[in-house]
C-alpha cells in the first residue's frame, strides 16, 4: 500500500510535489508539524516515499484521495499541483469536503485568481507577483546602499 | 521577423520603382515614335517627347506647344492627350505611392521609442515579455523606475508600444539588440524569460558588452542557478519557490507558528 495508514489530525495536506509543494513541504517539515503529501506521478511518489514523508500516490482531484488523507480533520491544505483547472477542480471538493479548512493555492492568471477565490480558496498568491516585489526590492535596496 | 519584414518592405519599393520606370519608358517610346512619325525630326519628337512626359504642372502648356509648332489632326491632338495624361496619371500615381512608402517606412512612433532609449542612463532592460516581465513593467511603471522591454514577438512589442512603453523588438541574446536597449548605459538587466538556456545566452552576451552589470535573472531549479553562477554572479530567483515559501509561510501563520523569513 503506498498510502501511509496514519490517523492525521490538524495537520496539513499539500497536493502536488512540484517546486511550490517541495518548498511547502520544507516550511512545515521545520516546524514538525504534521502533513501528508497527494502526488499523481510516480517518481515523485518514490521520491515521497524515499523521505519516509505520508503520502498518496494519485489524484488531488479525486475526493477519496482527500479523504483518505483525512481531509475532515485538516486544518490547511495547499493545492499547488502544475495544472490549473486541476487546482480549480481539487478547491472545489477540498471546500466540498471540508468546510472550515484553510486553502491556499497558487496561479499566473489575475482571472483565475478569482475564480480560485470564487472555489474557495482563502489564499492565492502568484509566484510570478512575489519574484517581480523580490526583485524590486533588490533594486531599490542596492540604490538606496 | 523583423528582417522578413524588412524584406518585404524593400521589395514592394523595388516593384513600385520598377514599375513606374518600365511604364515611363514604355510611354516614352511610344510617344517618341508618335511624335517622329508626325514630324519627321528626331529632335522636335525627342523635344515633345520630355515636355510631355514631365509636364505635369501646366496642363495645357504642352497642348498648346504643339499647336504652335505643327498642324495635326483629331487624332493626333487625342494620342498626344491620351499619352500626357497618362504620364501624369503615372507620375501622381508614383509621388502617391513613395508618399505611403515613406510614411509607412519611417515608423515615426519607432523612431521617437528609439531616440527616448539613448537619452536613458541607468535604466532597467528586462529581457523577455513574460509574466514576470509584465509583473516588472507594471511595478517600474508604479514606481516611476525608466525600464527598457525587448521581447522578439512582434506582437506584444506593438502592444506595449501603444501603451508608451519603451521597447526593442529583437533577440535579447544578440549583442546589437541589447545596444539598442542601452546595455552600455544600464546597471541592471533582468532575465524573465521561462527559458533557462535562453537566459543563459542572453547572460553571455551582456557580460561581454558591460562587466558592470548586474544581473537578475529567472530560473527553474537550483542547478540552473549554478550554472548560470558560473557565467556571472548576480541574484537568480525561482518564481515557484518564492511561492512556495511564501504560501508556507502564511500556513505557518495560520496554525500559530512564526514562519520563517
Amino acid at each position: 500500500m503506498k498510502t501511509k495508514e496514519l490517523e492525521l489530525k490538524d495537520h496539513v495536506i499539500v497536493c502536488g510535489y512540484g517546486i511550490v509543494g517541495e518548498k511547502i513541504v520544507d516550511s512545515l517539515k521545520e516546524y514538525n508539524i504534521d502533513f501528508i503529501v497527494i502526488e499523481f506521478d510516480e517518481n515523485k511518489a518514490e521520491k515521497l516515499k524515499k523521505y519516509g514523508y505520508n503520502y498518496i500516490n494519485g489524484d488531488a482531484t479525486k475526493s477519496k484521495n482527500l479523504k483518505d488523507a483525512n481531509i475532515k480533520n485538516a486544518k490547511a491544505i495547499a493545492v499547488v499541483m502544475d495544472d490549473e483547472a486541476k487546482n480549480l477542480f481539487a478547491i472545489l471538493t477540498a471546500r466540498d469536503l471540508n468546510k472550515n479548512i484553510f486553502i491556499a493555492t497558487r496561479t499566473n492568471d489575475v482571472i483565475l485568481r478569482d475564480k480560485f477565490v470564487e472555489a474557495g480558496a482563502n489564499y492565492v498568491i502568484m509566484p510570478q507577483k512575489i519574484a517581480s516585489k523580490e526583485i524590486i526590492e533588490e533594486i531599490l535596496q542596492d540604490n538606496v546602499s | 521577423m523583423v528582417k522578413i519584414e524588412q524584406d518585404h518592405q524593400i521589395n514592394i519599393t523595388f516593384n513600385l520603382v520598377f514599375l513606374f520606370l518600365t511604364i515611363t519608358i514604355i510611354i516614352g517610346l511610344v510617344s517618341f515614335h508618335e511624335f517622329f512619325l508626325i514630324s519627321h525630326n528626331k529632335f522636335t519628337a525627342g523635344y515633345i517627347t520630355l515636355t510631355t512626359m514631365f509636364d505635369a504642372i501646366e496642363p495645357s502648356n504642352v497642348s498648346i506647344n504643339i499647336i504652335n509648332i505643327m498642324n495635326f489632326d483629331f487624332f493626333e491632338l487625342f494620342s498626344v492627350l491620351i499619352i500626357d495624361g497618362l504620364t501624369k496619371i503615372v507620375i501622381i500615381g508614383f509621388i502617391m505611392a513613395s508618399f505611403i512608402n515613406l510614411f509607412t517606412s519611417i515608423n515615426i512612433k519607432s523612431r521617437l521609442n528609439m531616440l527616448n532609449i539613448k537619452k536613458l542612463k541607468n535604466h532597467i532592460i528586462i529581457c523577455g515579455f513574460s509574466m514576470l516581465g509584465e509583473e516588472l513593467s507594471n511595478e517600474f511603471k508604479l514606481k516611476k523606475i525608466p525600464f527598457v522591454i525587448i521581447d522578439k514577438d512582434p506582437l506584444k512589442i506593438e502592444m506595449l508600444n501603444d501603451l508608451n512603453y519603451l521597447t526593442v523588438l529583437g533577440d535579447f541574446t544578440e549583442d546589437g539588440i541589447l545596444i539598442k536597449a542601452g546595455v552600455m548605459n544600464t546597471k541592471y538587466i533582468v532575465f524573465a524569460t521561462k527559458h533557462d538556456y535562453y537566459n543563459l545566452l542572453g547572460l553571455i552576451a551582456v557580460k561581454n558588452l558591460n562587466k558592470n552589470i548586474k544581473v537578475i535573472s529567472r530560473a527553474t531549479d537550483h542547478q540552473t542557478i549554478k550554472r548560470l553562477e558560473d557565467v556571472l554572479i548576480g541574484k537568480y530567483i525561482i518564481p515557484e519557490e518564492a511561492g512556495g515559501t511564501e504560501i508556507g509561510k502564511k500556513i505557518l501563520s495560520m496554525l500559530d507558528k512564526p514562519g520563517r523569513k
